[in-house]
């Protein structure tokens, strides 16, 4: 299977000029497919936690973004129970001109900045709202519980 | 040779298709537990089809994808007891050996391939005049 230019070059420079707090490795056997985790920005209810997650180029790519989606349990409220990341790049935003790099550091920046007013994940979005220094808790608990490196 | 969609992707594609209602109207599908990052168990329910002794009846099933789907295909089981040739009498398994789709399985294949190919099967030649069970019972 010939793999596009494109996504050699973007492996490549993920390899040799690694984003610092964000890892991307392709499968062996799919290098269409990555590993991929990001450290939990420093200040945000994630710091100290390494979350995984896994990312795939469709067919098309990158006429259409890349899918993915957290491994590791994380509450947020843009995040739902199925690790499914509610960002506008990932979706109607998406051009040809972002990459994998922007979209995980996109991805570090929704940690350090979760939007409830555009959520996914509905109950967390609320409380949120609703109290935000006991959601910011249970975030962190979370981090503690699922993310420890 | 096309993007090979992994597992999890596939998974989450047919349980995006579910949720939008894009699926067959005569069958449905569901994740079993909406924490299971793993995606692995699945409900899954038939409309008996019409003009056969399972009109009307709904059909309770479970499925199973483990890590290597959809490279392999689900184990499956009925919930609600159905006598049909394919499904073992005792506890409502589905035999691959027994069904073409599983049988023969396919990397394109879902799980909907599989409720669709039951449904036929249970409106097909005698299956359809089989005596069944008493309607709500289970295995």
């Amino acid at each position: 299977m010939a793999l596009p230019k494109r996504i050699i070059k973007e492996t490549e420079r993920l390899v040799a000029e690694p984003v610092p707090g964000i890892q991307a490795v392709p499968h062996d056997d799919n290098l269409r497919y990555f590993d991929v985790s990001i450290h939990g920005p420093t200040q945000s209810p994630y710091e100290g936690g390494v979350f995984k997650l896994e990312l795939f180029l469709p067919e098309d790519y990158p006429m259409t973004p890349p899918k993915i989606r957290f491994l590791t349990k994380i509450y947020h409220p843009n995040i739902d129970r199925l690790g499914r990341i509610c960002l506008d790049v990932l979706k109607a935003n998406w051009s040809p001109a972002l990459q994998i790099r922007t979209i995980l550091l996109s991805i570090q920046a929704l940690l350090g900045a979760p939007n409830p007013d555009d959520p996914l994940a509905n109950d967390v979005a609320q409380r949120w709202k609703e109290d935000e220094p006991g959601a910011i808790a249970t975030a962190r608990e979370w981090t503690q519980t699922h993310a420890a490196p | 040779m096309s993007a090979k969609v992994p597992r999890n992707f596939r998974l989450l594609e047919e349980l995006e298709k579910g949720e939008k209602g894009q699926g067959s109207d005569a069958c449905s599908l569901g994740l079993d537990d909406d924490n299971d990052i793993m995606m692995s168990d699945w409900n899954g329910t038939i409309l008996g089809p019409p003009h056969s002794v399972h009109e009307n009846r709904i059909y309770s099933l479970k499925l199973r994808c483990d890590e290597h789907y959809p490279d392999v295909p689900p184990t499956v089981r009925f919930v609600s007891r159905i006598n049909l040739p394919c499904v073992d009498p005792d506890n409502g398994k589905v035999d691959p050996t027994k069904l073409q789709c599983l049988g023969n399985w396919k990397r394109e294949y879902t799980m909907e391939t599989v409720l669709v190919e039951l449904r036929r099967f249970m409106a097909s030649g005698n299956n359809k005049k089989l005596p069944q069970p008493p309607e709500g019972t289970t295995y």
